[in-house]
């Protein structure tokens, strides 16, 4: 997919944790895995507003689009 | 889930006299195929008595014969895709390959029974008969019901992609 999830880079910068950042946000450290991994299909709304919130960041700072190559 | 209890309870039901008529044809059609004497066993295709038994009567009856293992296998499956709703497996990749099957199957049976009937009448009563039946034995809706467990397994295909899309929704 052309959509890059960066939320390992924006974690080592704020120095917190993948634990500590699901437990903040509510959500199962499972569903973070996935999310960072590349392998959700959709984000909601809600979910990147409190990933934003916590890490004190805008949403182009945790995705990023890459064109594919053909 | 009474409902689907239910279903299966019938189709257990129609399962278990299919078999003893399977273990009859088992023992009965190769005495038949093999054998040219007509025995006083009340044998009937489409509701008529066999008088004659030679090469084309014994491959009308071999096609019959085919079309209700291919009937009977689809029955088969059916079970099994029955006891994969009971264990709550809905949009799973198995049923819908069942499903996708079954049709096939039910397909398969209904144009070899088709052929073979048409086939029986040409030969026993020299007549080609092409009339369309409306009723609940009919080939047409035999034949429907082949398509749609092929379209139903499409949709379920397409179900499952949508499961997976809302599991993967964060």
């Amino acid at each position: 997919m052309p959509i890059i999830v960066n939320l390992d880079v924006m974690l080592a910068k704020r120095k917190m944790r993948s634990n500590e950042l699901a437990e903040r946000i509510g959500m199962t450290t499972a569903n973070l895995s996935i999310l960072k991994t590349g392998k959700a299909k959709a984000v909601r709304f809600s979910t990147l507003e409190a990933i934003c919130e916590i890490l004190e960041c805008q949403p182009g700072d945790i995705m990023e689009f890459v064109k594919e190559e053909i | 889930m009474k409902k689907l209890h239910l279903l299966k309870t019938l189709v257990d039901l129609f399962w278990f006299f299919a078999i003893l008529a399977s273990l009859a044809l088992i023992i009965f059609v190769p005495l038949f195929l093999f054998d040219d004497e007509i025995y006083d066993l009340p044998m009937k295709i489409n509701g008529e008595k066999l008088i004659v038994m030679d090469l084309t009567t014994k491959l009308i009856l071999l096609g019959y014969v085919f079309a209700y293992g291919f009937f009977m296998y689809a029955i088969f499956l059916f079970r099994k895709v029955l006891n994969h709703f009971s264990k709550r497996e809905i949009f799973n990749e198995n049923v819908i390959l069942l499903f996708d099957k079954i049709g096939k199957l039910l397909l398969a049976s209904t144009i070899i029974s088709f052929v073979v009937y048409v086939a029986y009448q040409n030969y026993v009563e020299n007549k080609v008969n092409f009339g369309i039946e409306v009723g609940t034995d009919s080939f047409l809706l035999a034949a429907s019901l082949g398509l749609f467990f092929m379209a139903l397994s499409e949709v379920f295909a397409i179900g499952k992609n949508i499961k997976e899309e809302n599991e993967l929704t964060i």
